[in-house]
């Protein structure tokens, strides 16, 4: 699989993790979607050295979509808003009120040498600003984002929405008011988020092939809120989708039998993104007899081989290595799942996912 | 290990000058060695004045170009320092990510027992608390020469009313300039 997708044919890369992920989507007519970016050793955004492989410029990028703000899936992404002059900026609804703009700014006071998810968030804001192109599109369920008729040149794509509902909006800006400073209060980066109310899943539309990009969209209690609110949803394209980037990396948080029932088609290609903060650790061994009962076609972007640490003084390299765990390095190269197909859905997927990504079997 | 880098650290505060500067540099023939006066370097005499000017200043410091010494009694050659994170909390220790301030890119992730850190900076450890983790070496007023490992938490004043009116201000004019929000 070398040099770009064919006019009428469909691409779906998943790049993960490195410092991030991403999803890099051919929308037919050498157009791209880039969905949450990721960057590996060299500090570069991971999703412009793939396309920069394929011989792809980055005035090829018609959308960029944050599908939210958490550190594991934003990285880099303000270099792609600069880097992708003409690409439109898309991210969830939450992130454009007064609670998460108040996290942005104080961020700053705190002068701290680590990037995080709300720095990101702002670069790219400013980037988008200072390239003349406005703001954001702020993004919601059941809201179509694009559409484009097929031609001799392209096959006819649209790109939905699917969340986050209002109802996860309001969940999400009240998890913001938690960490919000307050007088009186500790100074302190923000925390790690605990869930995904915010996350934007999107439905892509190429010819007759569908895709379901889950982000980290969760399954919560509520019926208002995530995927739940999907599945309940009449405002969405009722098309069954032959694709999966499995949700929040294959956590049973994200599971909801309605996806693979009512979303998607019979044993559709699946890709999940494997995630390690802490003691978590995705996807866990019952995760990935699930996906792999589910479908043969499921694939994981990255094993679980771990990566060499950095060189360090000997003295340094002693001391780490006589702790009960050393330090696990996070700069490693993303792993990479590329599917391709016709958009007219006439033949199977090929798929490219050279090591470390392997296939996922029950 | 911090302990008994803490207690020699708690020497004499330094009146006299550093009779040494100690840099990482001077182990690692691939880097530069910076020079003493150089404007990156800081003249610090104990490693407490070190640490308080951190957090009084939020100051940064850039360790391949920086030591400290306590001053004529223990010296600390700093090999290596990170800025952490607190992003999670157990009953045992904590989990952070740490950013690299010897080798600019590197990002990591480390769990850290209770036991590590110093009893005062216990009460800190909440998610979001930042610290800094230096290792290298501590020379004895006696010449001898070990290992050792300090982590400090950064202390950071509290939220004032100010502060916050500053942010709103700011929110304001983020939505103002760049029409986010509207």
């Amino acid at each position: 699989m070398t040099g770009p997708p064919a006019a009428h044919e469909i691409e779906v890369t998943v790049l993960g993790p490195g410092l991030g992920e991403s999803v890099l989507v051919h929308l037919g007519g050498g157009e791209w979607l880039i969905a949450d970016c990721c960057v590996g050793r060299g500090g570069t955004a991971a999703p412009l050295v793939y396309l920069a492989s394929l011989g792809v410029a980055p005035q090829a990028v018609r959308w960029l979509v944050a599908t939210h703000w958490h550190d594991d899936h934003v990285r880099g992404f303000g270099d792609l808003v600069e880097a992708c002059p003409d690409a439109r900026v898309a991210h969830a609804a939450a992130l454009e009120h007064d609670e998460f703009l108040g996290l942005v700014v104080s961020a700053e006071d705190l002068m701290l040498a680590g990037p995080s998810g709300v720095d990101e968030m702002r670069k790219a804001i400013e980037a988008l600003h200072a390239s003349g192109r406005g703001r954001p599109i702020p993004v919601g369920a059941d809201k179509r984002l694009d559409q484009v008729a097929g031609s001799a040149d392209r096959p006819p794509f649209e790109v939905w929405s699917l969340s986050p509902s209002d109802a996860a909006v309001y969940a999400a800006l009240a998890e913001f008011a938690t960490w919000a400073a307050s007088p009186g209060g500790a100074k302190s980066a923000v925390g790690r988020p605990r869930r995904n109310h915010s996350a934007v899943a999107l439905l892509v539309r190429v010819g007759a092939v569908c895709l379901l990009l889950g982000a980290d969209l969760e399954t919560v209690a509520a019926a208002d809120q995530g995927w739940n609110a999907v599945l309940a949803s009449t405002g969405r394209p009722q098309a069954r989708s032959h694709f999966l980037k499995v949700p929040h990396h294959g956590s049973i948080t994200a599971h909801h039998e309605g996806i693979w029932s009512d979303l998607l088609v019979g044993s559709p290609h699946a890709v999940v993104t494997p995630m390690r903060q802490g003691r978590v650790d995705l996807p866990r061994e019952a995760d990935v007899q699930r996906i792999a009962a589910a479908t043969s076609n499921a694939w994981l972007t990255r094993s679980r081989s771990t990566s060499a640490s950095p060189k360090r003084h000997k003295a340094v390299e002693r001391t780490l290595r006589e702790r009960p765990q050393p330090p696990r390095l996070l700069n490693v190269e993303p792993g990479r799942v590329t599917l391709r197909c016709p958009a007219d859905g006439t033949t199977d997927w090929v798929v490219d996912a050279p090591d470390p990504a392997v296939r996922l079997m029950a | 290990m911090a302990d008994t880098m803490r207690a020699a650290l708690a020497g004499p505060s330094g009146t006299e000058a550093c009779d040494q500067w100690w840099t990482a540099a001077e182990s690692r023939p691939d880097q530069a060695r910076v020079p003493a006066d150089s404007s990156a370097a800081q003249t610090v005499r104990d490693a407490d004045a070190w640490l308080a000017k951190i957090d009084a200043e939020n100051y940064v410091v850039e360790p391949r170009k920086v030591a400290f010494t306590s001053g004529p009694q223990a010296r600390f050659r700093l090999l290596q320092s990170w800025e952490g994170r607190v992003v999670e909390v157990f009953d045992e220790g904590f989990v952070a990510h740490l950013v690299d301030l010897t080798t600019p890119g590197i990002e990591e992730e480390v769990e850290i027992e209770f036991e590590e850190i110093s009893p005062d900076d216990e009460s800190l450890v909440v998610p979001g608390a930042v610290f800094y983790w230096s290792i290298g070496y501590l020379r004895s007023p006696s010449g001898s020469r070990t290992r050792a490992s300090e982590i400090r938490f950064r202390r950071l004043p509290r939220w004032t009313r100010q502060d916050l009116d500053g942010i709103a201000e700011r929110v304001a004019e983020l939505k103002s300039r760049t029409g986010i929000g509207g």
